[in-house]
């Protein structure tokens, strides 16, 4: 077992560990004040962040722990599949029969206690632990040009996942599911050529469409025909036009943006941002990274952005070296799972897409993100670590 | 693997290869999608802008507060420094229904016991509790407000409220003008409102929130009373708490400068009183009173009636105007002074020449004295105390019409006099035809103000010397400068030697047994006086018929020798003439006039009295108090202790005897018994201990808030109430 704790990776490790201090501290720093204006301990969020990010220390530890191979044995991906399944058709059930425990509109989460579970975020995680499982055993049929055999199954699971998530509604949870899908048919070993055709294209297609619905006015021919109102759309025209459509869903891009101004190079200090205290709304979840550039300044912002890259690559990278397409599939998709969080979430407080309400990985207040999170991150050290053990074993 | 074919092989490694190869694009477009949100935060914070919106700019916008500063507008004081009208505060009482409106400890701000509450309100409320209750049960509302019940509450009522400590019970206060003194030359302090009194507007608008005169000296110095607001520009955020390491710019407010009126507080009282009492028994449709220091022109004491409280507001809809300086009105027999003042001053005035009385004709018109048949033939000495119309007439005629215009001139007669009062008017003259010059010399014909004739007046008793009347003494502007209301000469429109045989006229009017003013003796002093009745003028241009439809007046002056007072009164149509004209108005003139000339203290007094106050700091207790009882003067002490630590007045100061003095002591400040003492005096134990004291009403001390032997509080006030002496 000495002998696996040297294997540990320090690119993903070190990384690891800091940003979730980082979160800590930055969940304390965002949550405090609204906390205290209403009348809360100002420490309930900092607690639970770090309670949160324990467990997750422990789960990685866990993870880690066990065989690789462990992970990806039918048994395990099965429970995996199934029981997000029913974690989701139980929010499902929830929102049928107590409407009233919706948050902002939507059903998603189960609450346990103090706790709650949010079924999307295992969700990303069993969607790659299936389709690396699926592809690692039909990889003959892919070689052989049977795509369709292979892909049918995960298709289908990522299509359910999907509407499920849909249906919440969390838009961003499902975009965030259907990136990942695509990042991983790409990277399944389909022709490079297709994968990069096909990304640009869903890319474009995005792009197109945003632009086409943020531009519309009221007597727009689409609206009529698809019986859509204007304010069903204010998210995407007001990413387009922000500071005319304040009162319009545009006030959290434009108290984001003022945040960042605030904050400058290096930022008006830790503990002294002004958005959070009422004008970003919850500055601890989506809008974190907002805050941080505000107290901590581009330099802060910089290094989060940075540690997550390391993280992306790092993963990628382990993932490239391996010659086992398990190992592969899930350190893509691991990555997959950091990278669509973080361009999405940040790509959405810097006005650069639409805002969707998607957590910074290991940044944002929330238990069930961290510790999926920290899961991912004790996959990938234990597959790191797996392949440093096969080419230690090779050499020798 | 080992089943793996070589074709399979191949293909595998193929699979691989283009895995590697998603993976390193991934690996450049990620790290390239990061570099881009990376140097688009550097974009945004660097440039402050998105687009073309600067971001710095919008923030400074959004988390500056302004808050006004007030300007407190002046205080109105009378000579004597007695406030006549200030800026406070009245309050309007909510409560807040919302159940979840509780503080930080969870204690709630909302109203808990809503029977309890309204119970206790409709203690302090123009409201039964019924209907307090009716608006606490209203459903799903914030807060409520009680009608206008709930509003224009005095700062005590507030207090009152506060003290029963109800949760959810509130107060918002707005800026009000409080005149302490209620019905005090209302017409002359005037009025400040609030510009709007709509009040959803004056939420919004700051300029609405600021008192403006609207009449008499509240109007005319506006400008100097109103204070500049200042503005407090703070960073907050939505909780409304300060940003931390922000700049607070403040520019501070200036209040307005304090005017210091001529009025004599006590005087004016009791000339309000007199005033109410001769209205309520005789009814006149219109009445004014002035009286006037006759060597500066200084007001002492004005009023009008109808008149209004100005703090009630009672009666303010009744009458606009200041009839002292807007209403004209023909004076009738008062103006027959300057006439004689003309032809005295001309030299052609021959007192011992007879004409014959009763009537006389003028071109076309025949004019009669007021007793038609009047006396036969008489002196002309005798017709200023008889009032002959036709003496007058002859006077006038024999001074010449040129002559004559040339001394109404130099009167200043048909001229504002230029007080500082809104609206004055000029009144006017016409002498063009031999009809008007003959009605004008007994004051028919002309028009004048009130405030007009005082200055006519103050040139016969001034020797000459004709002053402005005079309002306000003099301001101090919120920097401490000091303007003063100098004494104005107008002119001199005639000689010393004249003015002096015309109160010798006036004079026979009260003394001589054919005089008309008879009843305006004042024992212990000469009196001078002039009596009008007048015509008024009906809407057809003829004069009105019937026994009261007059403006009966009085001028006088006193000491006849050397006036020092000038008392003016006129009283239009009295619907209850139950008395003679003179009684009528002497029940006004006489005590005021008498009250005024006992209150003066003469300089001359003093000087002749007057003892040096010796230097007793240091000294025992017991020495300086019989060294004071040798001087005979009244000697007081604040304080336990033997030694003297201070005294007032001090050292040198000229004092009169009886005089009392303040001794303080060393030891605890005991409050000493102060019945009785007169103002100034409570001032000086004011002054001696620091405290804080307030004075209410006028006189003498006749009660206490802090009993005699009791120690002065320093962070309380002192209330002494003054009491006239009956």
């Amino acid at each position: 077992m000495k002998e696996k704790l040297r294997r540990l990776d320090p690119w993903i490790l070190i990384p690891y560990l800091l940003l979730v201090v980082i979160g800590i501290i930055m969940v304390y720093s965002a949550s405090s004040g609204e906390l205290i204006a209403s009348n809360l301990s100002p420490t309930m969020y900092l607690k639970r962040q770090a309670i949160f990010a324990v467990v997750g220390l422990v789960a990685a530890a866990v993870t880690y722990w066990f065989r690789a191979r462990f992970w990806y044995s039918k048994g395990t991906v099965m429970i995996a599949v199934i029981s997000t399944l029913g974690l989701l058709l139980l929010l499902r059930l929830i929102s049928h029969f107590n409407p009233s425990a919706a948050q902002n509109g939507a059903v998603g989460w189960i609450n346990i206690g103090p706790f709650n579970i949010q079924p999307v975020e295992i969700a990303k995680l069993t969607l790659v632990l299936y389709f690396a499982y699926i592809l690692g055993r039909r990889e003959k049929k892919l070689i052989n040009k049977r795509p369709g055999e292979v892909f049918a199954a995960p298709l289908a699971l990522t299509v359910l996942f999907v509407v499920l998530t849909m249906i919440q509604p969390d838009l961003g949870g499902a975009l965030i599911l259907s990136f990942i899908a695509v990042v991983l048919i790409g990277a399944s070993g389909v022709a490079w050529w297709f994968t990069v055709v096909g990304g640009v294209g869903i890319l474009g297609l995005f792009g197109i469409l945003v632009n086409i619905i943020g531009h519309l006015n009221k007597s727009s021919f689409l609206l009529k025909i698809s019986g859509l109102k204007l304010y069903q759309l204010d998210r995407f025209r007001s990413f387009l036009h922000p500071f005319q459509l304040e009162q319009h869903g545009g006030a959290q891009l434009v108290n984001s943006y003022y945040a960042i101004n605030n904050g400058g190079w290096f930022g008006r200090g830790l503990g002294n941002s002004i958005q959070k205290l009422g004008y970003l709304p919850e500055p601890y979840t989506d809008f974190i990274l907002s805050i941080t550039a505000e107290e901590l300044g581009i330099v802060g912002a910089t290094l989060i952005l940075i540690l997550l890259g390391i993280l992306i690559v790092r993963s990628l990278l382990i993932g490239m070296r391996s010659r086992n397409t398990y190992h592969m599939l899930v350190c893509y998709g691991v990555s997959a799972i950091l990278f669509v969080q973080t361009f999405i979430n940040v790509g959405g407080l810097l006005g650069l897409i639409p805002i969707t309400g998607v957590t910074l990985p290991f940044i944002s207040y929330g238990g069930s993100s961290i510790i999926i999170l920290s899961i991912c991150m004790g996959l990938v050290l234990n597959i790191s670590a797996t392949e440093k053990r096969k080419r230690e074993k090779r050499v020798r | 693997m080992k089943q793996f074919n070589q074709d399979d092989h191949q293909k595998s490694r193929r699979t691989r290869r283009n895995r590697v190869i998603v993976g390193l694009i991934l690996i450049v477009a990620m790290s390239a999608v990061l570099l881009l949100f990376i140097s688009r935060f550097a974009y945004i914070a660097t440039s402050g802008h998105v687009g073309s919106v600067d971001l710095t700019k919008k923030t400074e916008q959004k988390y500056s507060q302004n808050k006004v500063l007030l300007g407190k507008r002046g205080t109105i004081y009378d000579v004597s420094g007695n406030i006549i009208a200030e800026d406070s505060n009245v309050y309007s009482v909510y409560a807040i229904l919302d159940k979840k409106y509780n503080d930080t400890d969870g204690k709630p701000l909302h109203v808990v016991n809503k029977k309890k509450t309204a119970k206790v309100l409709s203690k302090y409320l123009p409201l039964s509790q019924k209907k307090i209750l009716t608006y606490l049960k209203k459903k799903n509302q914030f807060q409520v407000e009680f009608g206008s019940a709930g509003k224009n509450l005095s700062l005590n009522t507030k207090k009152k409220i506060e003290a029963e400590k109800l949760p959810g019970i509130r107060f918002t206060d707005t800026p009000s003008r409080l005149y302490p003194n209620g019905t005090f030359a209302s017409h002359i302090v005037g009025l400040a409102q609030l510009a709007n009194t709509d009040e959803k507007k004056k939420a919004t608008d700051e300029d609405d929130e600021k008192l403006t005169g609207i009449l008499g000296i509240e109007k005319y110095f506006n400008n100097a009373l109103t204070g500049t607001n200042g503005l407090q520009t703070s960073k907050r955020d939505t909780f409304g708490y300060e940003i931390p390491n922000s700049k607070v710019v403040t520019k501070q407010p200036k209040n307005g400068s304090s005017i210091y009126l001529t009025l004599d507080s006590r005087l004016q009282s009791y000339l309000e009183q007199l005033m109410t009492n001769v209205q309520e028994k005789y009814k006149p449709v219109k009445m004014t009173a002035v009286l006037m220091n006759a060597k500066n022109g200084k007001i002492i004491a004005a009023s009008q009636r109808p008149t209004f409280n100005a703090s009630t507001k009672k009666g303010i809809a009744s009458m606009w105007r200041d009839s002292l300086v807007e209403d004209t009105y023909e004076p009738g027999s008062v103006f027959k002074l300057l006439t004689v003042s003309a032809a005295i001053d001309a030299g052609t005035y021959k007192p011992n020449e007879y004409f014959q009385s009763g009537s006389i004709k003028v071109a076309d018109r025949t004019i009669y004295d007021w007793d038609k048949d009047g006396w036969g033939w008489i002196p002309y000495y005798q017709a200023i105390p008889r009032s002959s119309n036709t003496g007058l007439v002859k006077i006038e005629q024999q001074l010449g019409a040129k002559k004559y215009a040339k001394y109404l001139k130099k009167f200043h007669v048909g001229e504002k006099t230029g007080i500082t009062l809104p609206g004055e008017v000029s009144g006017n003259l016409n002498l063009k035809s031999k009809v008007s010059q003959a009605t004008t010399s007994f004051g028919q014909g002309v028009n004048v103000t009130v405030i007009q004739m005082m200055q006519y007046l103050s040139a016969i008793a001034n020797n000459g010397t004709m002053v402005q009347p005079q309002i306000v003494d003099h301001a101090i502007s919120n920097n401490g400068q000091v303007k003063n209301y100098d004494t104005k000469v107008v002119d001199h429109p005639i000689k010393a030697s004249t003015a002096k045989k015309v109160r010798k006229l006036m004079e026979q009017v009260v003394y001589s047994d054919y005089g008309t003013g008879g009843a305006y003796k004042i024992p212990g002093y000469k009196i001078a006086v002039k009596t009008g009745t007048a015509q008024i003028a009906g809407s057809d241009g003829n004069y009105l018929t019937g026994s009261s439809n007059y403006v009966f007046s009085v001028a006088g002056m006193a000491p006849a020798k050397n006036p020092k007072y000038i008392l003016y009164v006129t009283m239009q149509q009295p619907k209850k003439m139950t008395d003679s004209e003179s009684q009528m108005m002497s029940r006004l003139f006489n005590p005021l006039m008498k009250r005024a000339l006992k209150s003066e203290v003469n300089d001359e007094d003093l000087d002749a009295n007057s003892i040096s106050m010796p230097k007793l700091t240091g000294t025992s207790l017991s020495t300086a108090k019989s060294k004071l009882k040798k001087l005979g003067l009244t000697v007081s002490q604040v304080g336990s202790g033997s030694k003297v630590v201070q005294q007032l007045p001090a050292a040198g100061e000229k004092v009169i005897k009886n005089q009392r003095v303040v001794l303080l002591t060393e030891g605890a400040m005991t409050m000493p018994n102060i019945k009785g003492w007169s103002k100034n005096d409570v001032l000086k134990l004011a002054e001696i201990t620091g405290a804080d004291f307030k004075l209410t009403g006028t006189g003498y001390a006749s009660s206490q808030s802090i009993k005699a032997g009791n120690i002065i509080p320093s962070d309380d006030t002192v209330t002494v109430k003054l009491k006239e002496p009956d």
